[in-house]
């Protein structure tokens, strides 16, 4: 235990470092690339001396180790400045998309999940046979498909022709809770009792969280598979056969246990990969969440936004994987760090 | 086991689907792309924060539905001084925001005062010509400019002249998104990037002609979505459509029982730029062959589904006054082939150029133009041309950097009058901004002569000489004026496809 507190110790100041040089570099990039905010904001449409004088309003006139220290004195005050498309701070912009890209995250890897393990295991159980075939024939067609395409097809025949589900946004805007609480709105429709609100957040998560799920799905399914085809053959699951468990027990509990560890590592980075917003899926389902906005902001180059949105992600990014390190040495006490 | 019990989740939201209340039925639903960045009229430059200004405020002047020709709104009369460079306005009695606040000339000065000092991103439309301004009386406001400005209404009817609530801050930008509106509707709810609400408002003056209860405007990432949003019927209408999908809705006799698409001539116009200044376009000759050899009508048909597009003989837009046909209308190889060879040129020491075009900016179809133009430029087998792209903002980068020597663009007017065609384009003051580095004294000085003479009909003859110029040297080559269509459920009444801005406050079901 002592150990693994020093581990995260040292994980949390080497990550301190790596997110500084990372949002050094973003900044220095964004300032040495071509495109300037003020241009793409005019369109290239206002008069040269227009130009200089709203880039000295920016400050984006001042030399670039200036801006580069009032960038950080503003960040150790927490303040991430401010758009220079909409002019609102960004860090408000950022918590406001935050939640729409956690709820999609959330639910597209629990679907993943619970299909790529349950799948992955009974695929391993029966290696070999046409169902292992025809699940790792379908697994890798999904991921061979490109998710956008996906998304359309998912558009059309769930949305247009069936007309079962909603093929854009996270809610109806007329449903849009008042009140938000945690800005998931499955959550807080339940919390407000907004029935109504909550059906109608779960039918426009339904194609988006599908569609992202299926590509997971089949990375998930592959990597349970493969864990669990190992284990299966090891001596304890033979021992415990031998010793009259039922079989459920034995693939379900021993075997998975043990199998467990890189598949929920894997879930994990692929979690905080999502965090960082899938942009395919945005796109597609007008989902208003982080992947789009850095996109957009990209666009404008609208430096404070792009800054922000990098740090932010950064920093989750490390606390996922630190809390990964930290679920898998407190499930196996056989990993040890020192 | 597990999977069943899944299945049995799932059931239940399916029965429960039906039971969605979704958008109202007296609401029209409008899907866009267009994403508005800030509801100030000091600091907004964009089409979408524009629009939705333009339907929630008035200003002194505004153009009737269907017109460009600015008429008084928030004003009842203008009196113009002699000279040109006085402007009175009378202001109506009893207008007002939908805080009881009354629009007075002090009113007016305070936003004025705001552009002024805080020279957001349209200010210099104002700040150009204006020298001062004054509220006279409670309901006289009066301008005087820098030297006569015979447009200078059209940019009162633009929102940067609009007099705003006392809720923008004198010292800074609005940050806020819902403020005390003074136009036929109001905004009721708002969420950046996903959607506007939009409802009549009660205290408008107009209120009896206002035919809107509410609408709803959503906003879209892909125009993918958008199509297949109107066939589901989430969206009533859109203007936001790739030409190919506005062509199966034209076409396609299902989508016609349901859809209408409403065309009308645009503003907006898409032109060929040359960087006098490098290298060989510094050469008129050259440029001048390159003009002969552009077929406006090919680009259409093959890049942009023949739909949508007018040819274009000048800078000045067909529909507006003012307009001259200068460049050829046939092409013509031969010529070309001339001027080339005067300029040094032959199939054994061919020409080579690089022609660029913004990826993504214009759409998918100028990239198709692109190639279309490359390959009427190779038939002559002088000219050799490699087609290059980048995205937005880098391309603006090298544009005035001046990296870029042959180039397309598309320009959207600020306000309504040939000035805003000619000026930005032609005059040496605002040359770097567009990537033409072109600069002509004689020509200034028309253009400076054309925008401050007030009668009309000489301003035409005034802007017809100016057009041969542009045909003359060349700078640009205009290619096409673009029409704009709406694409629409048929239970959707008062759509106008303006040329000035999209009147939401007149769509009703």
């Amino acid at each position: 235990m002592k150990g693994l507190l020093k581990y995260i110790g040292y994980r949390l100041l080497s990550s301190v470092v790596m997110v500084f040089i990372m949002v050094t570099l973003v900044f220095f990039l964004l300032r040495v690339l071509p495109g300037d905010p003020v241009q793409a904001l005019t369109g290239g449409k206002a008069p040269p001396e227009v130009v200089r004088q709203l880039k000295e309003q920016l400050g984006l006139n001042l030399p670039i180790y200036k801006q580069y220290f009032r960038f950080f004195s503003d960040i150790f005050h927490g303040n991430l400045g401010n758009s220079i498309v909409t002019g609102e701070s960004v860090k408000s912009e950022l918590l406001e998309r935050f939640p729409a890209t956690l709820e999609l995250a959330l639910v597209s890897v629990i679907l993943a999940a619970g299909g790529g393990i349950i799948l992955g295991i009974e695929s391993a159980k029966r290696e070999g046979t046409l169902f292992d075939f025809i699940a790792k024939l379908v697994a890798l067609s999904f991921y061979a498909i490109p998710i956008f395409f996906v998304g359309i097809v998912m558009q059309y025949i769930f949305g247009v022709k069936l007309g079962w589900f909603p093929i854009s946004g996270r809610i109806d805007p007329l449903n849009e809770p008042d009140k938000v609480i945690s800005g998931l709105y499955l959550l807080d429709t339940l919390l407000t009792r907004n029935f109504e609100g909550f059906v109608d957040a779960l039918k426009h998560i339904v194609l988006p969280a599908f569609s992202l799920a299926l590509v997971l799905f089949s990375v998930i399914y592959r990597i349970t598979r493969g864990n669990m085809i190992l284990q299966l053959k090891k001596e304890y699951v033979k021992a415990a056969r031998a010793r009259g468990l039922k079989e459920r027990k034995v693939v379900y509990y021993h075997a998975f246990k043990n199998a467990f560890i890189p598949i929920f590592t894997l879930i994990g980075l692929q979690f905080a990969s999502l965090l960082g917003g899938a942009i395919l899926t945005e796109n597609v389902f007008s989902w208003p969440g982080l992947g789009s906005y850095l996109i957009d902001r990209i666009g404008y180059r609208d430096f404070p936004a792009i800054q922000g949105a990098i740090l932010f992600y950064a920093v989750i990014v490390v606390f996922i994987s630190i809390g990964i390190d930290i679920i898998c040495a407190l499930i196996n006490p056989k990993i040890k760090y020192e | 086991m597990v999977k069943k019990r899944l299945f049995a989740l799932a059931l239940p939201m399916f029965l429960l689907s039906s039971a969605v209340a979704g958008t109202k039925k007296d609401t029209v639903t409008i899907g866009t792309l267009d994403k508005w960045k800030v509801l100030d009229p000091a600091k907004a430059y964009d089409v979408m924060s524009c629009n939705l200004m333009q339907n929630t405020l008035v200003g002194l002047y505004g153009y009737k539905p269907g017109s460009t020709v600015p008429e008084p709104a928030l004003a009842s009369s203008v009196d113009i001084s002699k000279d040109g460079k006085t402007y009175v306005f009378h202001l109506k009695k009893g207008m007002i925001f939908t805080n009881g606040d009354e629009i007075t000339a002090d009113t007016v000065k305070k936003a004025w005062d705001r552009v002024f000092k805080l020279k957001g991103d349209p200010a210099f439309l104002l700040t150009g010509v204006v020298e001062s301004y004054k509220a006279k009386d409670k309901y006289v406001f009066e301008v005087k400019l820098k030297y006569p400005f015979a447009p200078f209404l059209s940019v009162v009817a633009f929102t940067v002249a609009y007099p705003v609530p006392s809720v923008f801050p004198e010292n800074s930008f609005f940050k806020g998104d819902k403020y005390p509106a003074s136009g036929p509707l109001m905004i009721k709810k708002i969420k950046r990037d996903r959607y506007v609400y939009l409802t009549k408002n009660p205290k408008y003056f107009d209120y009896k002609n206002v035919e809107t209860k509410k609408v709803l405007i959503r906003q879209y990432q892909n125009a993918q979505t958008i199509r297949l949003a109107l066939e589901k019927g989430d969206i009533d209408m859109s203007s936001s459509l790739t030409t190919l999908d506005i062509r199966d809705f034209m076409t396609n006799p299902k989508l016609k029982e349901k859809f209408r698409v409403y065309v009308s001539p645009s503003f907006v116009i898409s032109y060929i730029v040359f960087n006098v200044k490098k290298k060989p376009f510094n050469n008129p000759k050259i440029r001048k062959a390159i003009a002969y050899l552009v077929n406006r009508g090919e680009i259409k048909k093959f890049a942009y589904n023949d739909i949508l597009r007018e040819d274009l003989y000048s800078m000045i837009p067909k529909n507006m006054w003012g307009y001259k046909p200068v460049f050829n209308k046939k092409p013509d190889v031969q010529k070309a082939v001339k001027l080339l060879a005067e300029a040094g040129f032959t199939k054994e020491h061919p020409l080579k150029i690089n022609y660029w075009y913004p990826a993504g900016h214009y759409g998918t179809d100028v990239e198709k133009e692109a190639q279309i133009i490359k390959s009427q430029l190779e038939k002559t087998g002088v000219i050799k041309v490699t087609v290059k792209t980048t995205e937005w903002p880098t391309y603006l980068d090298y544009m005035t950097k001046g990296v870029l020597g042959m180039f397309r663009l598309g320009w959207a007017p600020d306000y309504i009058d040939p000035d805003n065609y000619v000026y930005p384009f032609l005059h040496s003051k605002a040359d770097a901004s567009l990537g033409s580095f072109y600069k002509n004294p004689e020509l200034d000085k028309l253009i400076e002569k054309a925008r401050s003479e007030s009668d009309k009909k000489k301003r035409e003859e005034l802007y017809a000489k100016i057009q041969e110029y542009l045909w003359k040297d060349a700078p640009y080559i205009p290619l096409h004026q673009t029409e704009s269509a709406i694409v629409a459920d048929k239970k959707v009444k008062g759509v106008t496809n303006d040329p000035v801005y999209p009147r939401y406050y007149l769509l009703h079901k």
